[in-house]
């Protein structure tokens, strides 16, 4: 496997309050297995620490990275497209961008934000 | 859009509300921001997407009920729980200031101008609409939880029971 035994525990957990009844607005479309498969390619992709979790109405997984005030945010879409949005700060500067692309270019679309601050791995956590 | 005045039945304008005051906006768990241990520390700008069939984002106004600050967040949500809206125990409360969200706004690329107005609704007499708001605009969306709508409560954390909200607001305009 890629990701160790406690990474996969984790994240098993995250899905399962994610996916619960009382997560969820009865509007919403339930997540789709199409979008889990872009989430799961794009964590074996990054190879980092775990992301939160959350998702869109319309059925797509969101994951997220928080440093402080900069923030990255992904919704995986179907057959490997993703939307991103990153907030920034850089000395008393703030930048904010959004995209869509594809996820094997996602990480030189986001090479401008230094990506890695959000990907390296927490004390608690190894990517194996 | 007008509204029928309570006392008199004659038309009258809805209320802008001041840019001091505050609007709570509802979020399911699917909506709020967590780290990867599931702490909540925020919403998502998913939070701010109308549903297709909306014309205007809903919120609730806090300044609307009497009282503190504490209480009426309490006040706020327990009337929104009285309200159409599904709220479920893992729900959270984004507060949102009036003029920060305006600013934020408006300082956007696109240039928003949005008109935040007290306009009640047959089930919380405290709905209040965020008027020209953008369907899909993700990263105002991110850059208001961020900026405008950073204070997040927890539905669990808020006393139980549900209390409509009562027929006329605490706040009078000669206030401010």
């Amino acid at each position: 496997m890629h990701l160790d035994q406690s990474w996969r525990t984790r994240f098993i957990s995250q899905l399962d309050n994610l996916l619960t009844v009382d997560s969820w607005d009865p509007d919403d479309v339930p997540v789709s297995e199409a979008s889990f498969t872009t989430l799961l390619r794009m964590i074996l992709f990054i190879r980092g620490r775990r992301p939160g979790l959350g998702a869109t109405a319309a059925g797509n997984f969101i994951a997220t990275w928080t440093e402080g005030q900069n923030r990255l945010t992904v919704e995986c879409k179907p057959l490997d497209q993703v939307r991103w949005v990153v907030i920034h700060h850089l000395g008393g500067d703030r930048e904010s961008a959004a995209g869509e692309t594809t996820l094997p270019r996602l990480l030189e679309v986001l090479a401008p934000y230094e990506p890695q601050r959000w990907f390296r791995n927490a004390p608690d956590q190894t990517a194996g | 859009m007008l509204h029928t005045s309570p006392n008199d039945g004659s038309a009258m304008p809805p209320t802008k509300l001041p840019a001091e005051h505050h609007i709570v906006r509802n979020a399911s768990w699917s909506k709020l921001r967590k780290d990867e241990n599931d702490n909540v520390i925020g919403v998502l700008g998913e939070a701010f997407k109308m549903r297709p069939v909306d014309t205007y984002l809903s919120t609730t106004w806090l300044e609307y009920f009497p009282g503190e600050r504490d209480s009426q967040i309490v006040a706020a949500v327990q009337a929104m729980r009285a309200s159409n809206l599904n709220i479920s125990r893992k729900s959270g409360f984004a507060i949102g200031n009036v003029g920060r969200i305006e600013h934020t706004a408006a300082a956007s690329e696109k240039a928003y101008k949005l008109r935040i107005l007290h306009e009640p609704a047959p089930d919380n007499k405290a709905h209040a609409a965020v008027r020209r708001f953008p369907r899909d605009d993700i990263e105002l969306f991110e850059l208001l939880a961020i900026d405008a709508w950073s204070e997040v409560v927890l539905n669990s954390s808020i006393a139980e029971g549900e209390i409509s909200a009562p027929d006329a607001p605490a706040w009078r305009p000669s206030e401010t």
